[in-house]
This record gives C-alpha cells, sequence and structure tokens, in this order.
C-alpha cells in the first residue's frame, strides 16, 4: 500500500454550483467567486478559514489565482492554478493531509458560452499545421478515431454507443441544473446529424458557462461542521503525452496504470462502487472507463452497458447527474459536485438519487486520451 | 476557379524538408542517427533518447488505416464545402502514426487496418500535398 498518508485523511465539506448554461451578466471570475461562495456557506466555515486555495485556469485568460484570490479577499498559505479538476482534488488532499493547509478550497469558473469558445481547432498540432492541412480539427476527433476503431476491433454499432446518451439524458431530466433536460429515446439518438461520424451530435460535450467549488479538509475538523463527509478513500494518477506514438492510442491508455493504483491501494472493491462519474466529454469515453478500471472485459463495455445497467436503478449508474451533453461542460467539476449530493442523499426530492449511495468513484481525464485522475469517496460513519 | 482553397501548408525550418520532398513527390520522416527512432510529424530532438542528431529518410510510403472519422461538419476553411470529407491515422510500415486523408474511395468503403500508400496531389504549382489511397487502388 501506498498512499496511507492521505487515503482516509480527507474530507469534502463544502460544494458549491452556480446556474449553468448562459451566464452572461457574469464574467468567469464572478462565477468563480459565487462557486466558492455557496461552497462556504454550504460548508458553515468562514472564509477567512480557507488557508489553502486552487483555482482552474479557464477559457480566455480567466481564473488567475492572483485575480481570485484578490476577489475573495483571502492571504491563504497557499494559493495556485491548477490546470484540471483531478488536479486539483488530488492537490487539495495532498495539502490538508500533510498538514500544510486546513481547508483547501478548490475553484472553477467559465463564461466559455457567452464567450464563444467553438473549440474548432488543436487537435495533435505537432511539427507544423498539419491539422488544418488535412481537415483535423475539433478535439472530438479523438473521441470518433477511438469508437471507429472499436467498431473495427470488437463489431460494436453505433446504436451501442447510444446507450450513453440516452442513460445520461433520462438523468439530467431529472437534475435541476441540467441544462437540457429532455430525455431521449434510442430511436431520437439515432436521427442525431453526424458531426465527426461515427458520432452525432449529442455524443459531443456542449458549451456553457457555469462554476463549482469544493472544500476539504481532514476527517477530525470535518466532524464539527454541519456536513462532515464524504471522505477520499481511493486515489489514482497518471499523465500520459504520446498520443498517438502510444500503442494502445485508441484506448485511453492513462487509465489502466491509473486503475492500477487506484485499485492497488484502496480497501474499496469494484461491487462496492454505487455509481461512477467519467469525464464524458464525448460519450465513447464512457465505454473506456468502463473497461480500463475493472467494471468489464476489454471490448465489451459497448455490451456490457445496454439494458439500462449504466442508468439510475441499473447495476452500475454512470453519470446520473446527466454528463456534459445534458448537465453542463465543466470539465470533471460537475462530476466531484454530484458525487458529493448523492452520498449526502441530497439528491431524493428529485426522485436522482442513488439508493444507499455510500460508495461512488469519479475519474477524469484531459483531453486526447491524455492525463487521468482518479478518485474514490466514502460516507465513513 | 480550382484554385486549391483549403488551408496550405505553413513551411518551417522543422518541416521544410518534408514538404520540399513532398514536391519530388517523395515522403520523408525523421529517423534519429543514434537510437534508430523514426517518426513523423516532426520534433526537432529524439524524443526516445533526446539526441539532436536527426535524419530525413525517405518512407516506402506504404502502411494501414489505424483508424478513420468522416467530417459531416467543418471548423476549417476550404473544407465545409466537401463534406462529408474523411480524416485517417495512418499507421506507416516504420511505425509513425499522423493524421491524413484516404483518397480513390467512397468514406463508406474505407476500412480500419486497410493497407494504403502514399498518393501526391500537387495543389498549386510550388506546394503537393501527400494523400493516401488503398494500396489495390
Amino acid at each position: 500500500m501506498a498512499l496511507e498518508s492521505v487515503l482516509g485523511r480527507v474530507n469534502i465539506v463544502g460544494i458549491g454550483a452556480t446556474r449553468q448554461g448562459k451566464l452572461p451578466e457574469y464574467s468567469a471570475d464572478d462565477i468563480a467567486v459565487l462557486a466558492f461562495r455557496e461552497a462556504l456557506r454550504d460548508s458553515g466555515l468562514q472564509k477567512s478559514d480557507i488557508d489553502g486555495l486552487l483555482v482552474q485556469r479557464s477559457y480566455g485568460d480567466a481564473g488567475d489565482i492572483k485575480e481570485i484570490g484578490h476577489r475573495l479577499g483571502l492571504e491563504p498559505v497557499v494559493g495556485d492554478s491548477v490546470g484540471h479538476h483531478g488536479e486539483a482534488v488530488h492537490k487539495a488532499a495532498m495539502l490538508v493531509a500533510s498538514g500544510m493547509c486546513k481547508y483547501v478550497a478548490v475553484v472553477y469558473g467559465t463564461n466559455q458560452r457567452t464567450n464563444r469558445n467553438r473549440f474548432g481547432r488543436n487537435v495533435y498540432h505537432m511539427g507544423g499545421n498539419f491539422d488544418e492541412v488535412y481537415g483535423l480539427s475539433n478535439p472530438g476527433a479523438t473521441a470518433a478515431f477511438n469508437y471507429r476503431r472499436r467498431m473495427a476491433d470488437f463489431g460494436a454499432t453505433e446504436e451501442q454507443l447510444g446507450a450513453i446518451a440516452v442513460a445520461q439524458s433520462k438523468g439530467a431530466s431529472l437534475n435541476p441544473l441540467a441544462v437540457y433536460r429532455d430525455a431521449l429515446t434510442i430511436d431520437e439518438y439515432m436521427d442525431q446529424r453526424y458531426v465527426i461520424a461515427p458520432l452525432r451530435i449529442v455524443d459531443f460535450c456542449m458549451v456553457s458557462d457555469g462554476g463549482f467549488a469544493m472544500i476539504f479538509t481532514s476527517p477530525e475538523r470535518a466532524r464539527d461542521l454541519p456536513k462532515p463527509g464524504p471522505t477520499i478513500v481511493g486515489m489514482g494518477a497518471q499523465a500520459s503525452f504520446l498520443e498517438l506514438d502510444h500503442p494502445r492510442a485508441m484506448y485511453h491508455p492513462s487509465q489502466l496504470p491509473n486503475a492500477k493504483m487506484l485499485w492497488d491501494n484502496t480497501d474499496v472493491k469494484h461491487e462496492d462502487v454505487d455509481a461512477l462519474y467519467v469525464q464524458d466529454a464525448y460519450t465513447p469515453n464512457v465505454f473506456s472507463a468502463l473497461e480500463n478500471y475493472g467494471f468489464c472485459e476489454f471490448g465489451t463495455a459497448h455490451e456490457w452497458a445496454q439494458g439500462g445497467r449504466i442508468e439510475l436503478g441499473g447495476e452500475l449508474p454512470v453519470n446520473v447527474h446527466g454528463g456534459q451533453n445534458r448537465f453542463s461542460y465543466m470539465v470533471g467539476w460537475h462530476n466531484t459536485y454530484d458525487a458529493v449530493t448523492q452520498l449526502r442523499n441530497e439528491a431524493m426530492e428529485r426522485e436522482r438519487q442513488v439508493p444507499d449511495a455510500n460508495t461512488i468513484m469519479v475519474t477524469v481525464s484531459t483531453g486526447h486520451w491524455q492525463s487521468t485522475w482518479s478518485m474514490i469517496y466514502r460516507n465513513e460513519r | 476557379m480550382n484554385e486549391y482553397d483549403k488551408p496550405m501548408p505553413i513551411v518551417t525550418d522543422l518541416n521544410r524538408p518534408h514538404w520540399e520532398a513532398a514536391k519530388e513527390h517523395r515522403f520523408v520522416i525523421q529517423k534519429c542517427s543514434d537510437c534508430g527512432h523514426v517518426w513523423f510529424p516532426p520534433m526537432s530532438i529524439c524524443n526516445v533518447c533526446l539526441s539532436d542528431r536527426i535524419e530525413w529518410v525517405d518512407s516506402k510510403g506504404t502502411g494501414k488505416v489505424h483508424s478513420f472519422i468522416v467530417y459531416h461538419q467543418a471548423w476549417l476553411p476550404g473544407w465545409l464545402k466537401v463534406t462529408p470529407y474523411n480524416v485517417a491515422i495512418i499507421e506507416l510500415d516504420e511505425g509513425p502514426r499522423f493524421v491524413n486523408n484516404i483518397v480513390g474511395i467512397e468514406n463508406d468503403d474505407i476500412q480500419v487496418d486497410m493497407p494504403v500508400r502514399v498518393v501526391f496531389e500537387d495543389v498549386t504549382s510550388d506546394t503537393t500535398i501527400p494523400r493516401f489511397t488503398p494500396l489495390t487502388a
């Protein structure tokens, strides 16, 4: 066992969300500040208690730590920029567990929908403008390559892929924060237009405004707060930069070593996981995660996920908040937010509560099958 | 108007040998003079042994379609009017993988792992763009 200095020693004691979708009245940094305010209220802490602040940079040069730190009026022990939600959670946990900080807030805010981030360009962009010479654009291309390869390697079908969008749309229909709440049938999925075949429009994340924040502290300090749990009981990390040079480039290669670290260092078993949240910038990512984390055999996720298995009420509910096509494009932040909501039984009133949710796994990745972070959150009572 | 209106190669010191060779209908890739690693697209330093002794070598120009996708929407100038168009990951027999296009075949007939070979499209009097076509074509 490694990681024993961190696992079991950090709780999430506050979560905050803004409205999602289009927030033209606010700047990205306003949104980050508002998300922090909600998390602080939720935690019952005073602003002056926060002695660690990690802010994810966001579209349009927003999310600069100096700017957000000033806007929050904080003088924390540690204040830093991070590149990703997974990095934020992992570093917050390390800061708390090491004793460097007592209460660490992690924050993200974006107004990239209002500011019209188009995601048109820059997929591989090495060695020249080869991408544009050959017509490659939109990072969703990487997921389309992945699913085409899966179709050839394992006989997966486009209709099987539709199970993910269908499941997530059902979850979104119950989520009061979700931007799009219409539940899709598989026939409606198949009628959606192609963007980059074999992927259809609802296989892609939306672009949306919004923000999330969380606050972390030790289990001992958490006991004095109104909402003391859950506790981080699993962590996996793996960076990846080889892109197409990686032998398993088509199948999210960083997740395999990430999964090994995660499962080797936790007492949680697959069957203990009550719900799974996957960064689904593109729906095929869900199949890769189900396989790479060992919930089913490699090459079978497109079959395994059929028949409502990944829906609310199924064997392993996945992305029950609706995912980034239906809930909001929040690059992983929405995953921890909803996981904590579920673990607190706070989703009851919308009939979207995962029954007896006690253990939830979250995995988040940067684009292009690169670096991955995973976390397992559990109620320790 | 038959002028080529898609994005043209931006020639830099790093990639100039590739585009110059294309004009001569050769497909060249990079090789490390120290460890023998071959790669494409270009980098100025080998990312296996970190040597900067790099040479350009002729590829046989044959390989396979590792995966391919079809754009029904376009973000780049010139590409919109040719939708649906394909972009493929080519895996050269020498090893490197990179993006390119498959020509001389309908999009619906392209298959993963299909053998392909390079062909050269002289898009202007001084620019040639390598693309790939089924080996049997």
